[in-house]
């Protein structure tokens, strides 16, 4: 059965033909004893990882402890969109993370995952992130095929446009973003910033702790960016509110700086397609989950500066496993395509 | 035998002599030169500078030996798990990329 699997910042979801799975891609590694932590931790049933006399707490549960012990430091396998090195204990976490979400391989079973495109605003190659990844889907058993994270988003939402158009996935730790001219990708690339940036900058000129200003970013209900229920909630004068208006900041500054990039980004390649007739921008990921989001990123647009003509500005379906989705589109194919 | 060793020593010493004032007399040197044997000087090598010619890059597939570690143990659960029918584009897709 072919298997897509989105490896993001923040969570990794696994996407088959019947069932979506979704494991939060932090740790908390757990002091004490062993054998007793381990005790503690199997009586209360909390998963845990252990690796090398450590314990570590996996997933959701690791960043609920955080939100509850402000001490406690929430550990991440990736930073940035891509592997974490200053992390030693990510990737028997990971391997963990993706033995659970995937299992062991049947029988010539694919699993097409998700890397990100070259970062323009870093000094690092996704090369060894793809290695790794790779290896480990490899030995639970899979033939592993990548895909550029943008190209799966676009698989999902351009294909009432011939696989025309631009695909953003904004993710935690970074957004990536292709340009695709039927089904082909004219430019594909990667910036260093995410959901992970919003939620440092508002923590600092908050001075709320990160843990919990991701918390109210996923979980508030009333965080909404529109334009007019915002204003109502900052007339309210609350600590919340100024978190979320700090949110709606960064959120504002993020879209503009992705949107410039692309900009300058376009205008510097060779061979860039001349698009006659205008294209749709579809957007998914997790970060672009947040109400209100698609009013800060019209807020944002401005189509006199815009170098592609663009039709529609689109929230994907289910934006939050879209990725995922696109994954798995591409190793249904290639499994009918090995079948012939 | 004491007389006829001097007798012999004598006649030798005798013969010696005789030789030794034939030579003064009669041989001069024939006046050729001795000309030594031209032998072959080494030039030394000279380095000769090469046009520089810049190497364009080769890439070369390596075969990369990445080493991940498994947990000992493990007792994840999925934090969120997804039953039913996932909606995908792979009809609209296969058209779009496969023309099938």
């Amino acid at each position: 059965m072919a298997k897509g699997l989105d490896c993001g910042t923040s969570f990794y979801i696994a996407a088959t033909e019947d069932t979506i799975k979704k494991q939060r891609n932090a740790f908390l590694t757990v002091d004490g004893e062993v054998t007793q932590v381990k005790r503690m931790l199997k009586r209360q049933g909390i998963p845990f990882v252990e690796k090398a006399s450590k314990v570590h707490i996996v997933g959701q549960h690791a960043f609920n402890y955080a939100q509850i012990f402000s001490t406690a430091e929430l550990k991440r396998p990736m930073k940035s969109g891509l592997l974490n090195p200053t992390e030693r204990d990510s990737l028997p976490v990971l391997n963990a993370i993706i033995g659970e979400l995937l299992g062991d391989a049947k029988e010539n079973e694919t699993c097409v995952y998700c890397v990100p495109a070259k970062p323009i605003d870093a000094d690092r190659e996704v090369l060894y992130h793809e290695d790794v990844l790779r290896t480990i889907i490899e030995q639970y058993g899979y033939d592993a095929k990548k895909i550029e994270e943008p190209v799966a988003l676009g698989y999902e939402g351009l294909v009432d446009t011939q696989l025309t158009g631009v695909s953003i996935s904004m993710g935690a730790g970074m957004c990536n973003i292709a340009v695709m001219y039927q089904g082909m990708t004219s430019l594909s690339f990667s910036v260093s910033r995410g959901g992970d940036w919003v939620d440092d900058n508002v923590s600092m000129d908050t001075g709320v702790s990160k843990a919990k200003v991701t918390y109210i970013k996923e979980s508030s209900n009333m965080l909404d960016l529109t334009k007019g229920v915002y204003q109502d909630i900052y007339e309210e004068g609350t600590d919340e509110a100024n978190v979320l208006i700090a949110i709606r900041s960064y959120y504002g500054a993020l879209i503009n700086y992705l949107l410039t990039n692309l900009k300058v980004q376009f205008e510097g390649v060779e061979n860039v397609p001349n698009f006659p007739e205008p294209v749709p921008i579809v957007i998914g990921g997790g970060t672009a989950l947040v109400k209100g989001f698609l009013d800060v990123f019209n807020e944002q647009f401005d189509q006199g500066e815009f170098p592609i003509p663009i039709s529609e500005i689109i929230l994907i379906e289910d934006a939050h496993v879209a990725v995922a989705r696109g994954c798995l589109s591409e190793a249904q194919l290639i499994e009918e395509d090995e079948e012939d | 035998m004491v007389r006829e060793f001097l007798f012999c020593s004598l006649i030798l010493w005798q013969i010696g002599f005789i030789i030794g004032i034939l030579l003064k007399l009669f041989y001069y040197p024939s006046g050729k030169k001795f000309v030594p044997t031209p032998v072959p000087t080494r030039i030394p090598a000279v380095e000769v500078e090469r046009p520089k010619i810049k190497p364009t890059h080769v890439d070369i597939e390596v075969k990369k030996q990445i080493h991940t570690e498994k947990p000992t143990l493990s007792s994840i659960k999925s934090d969120e798990v997804i039953k039913g029918k996932v909606k995908t584009q792979k009809r609209k897709l296969r058209k779009l990329t496969r023309g099938l």
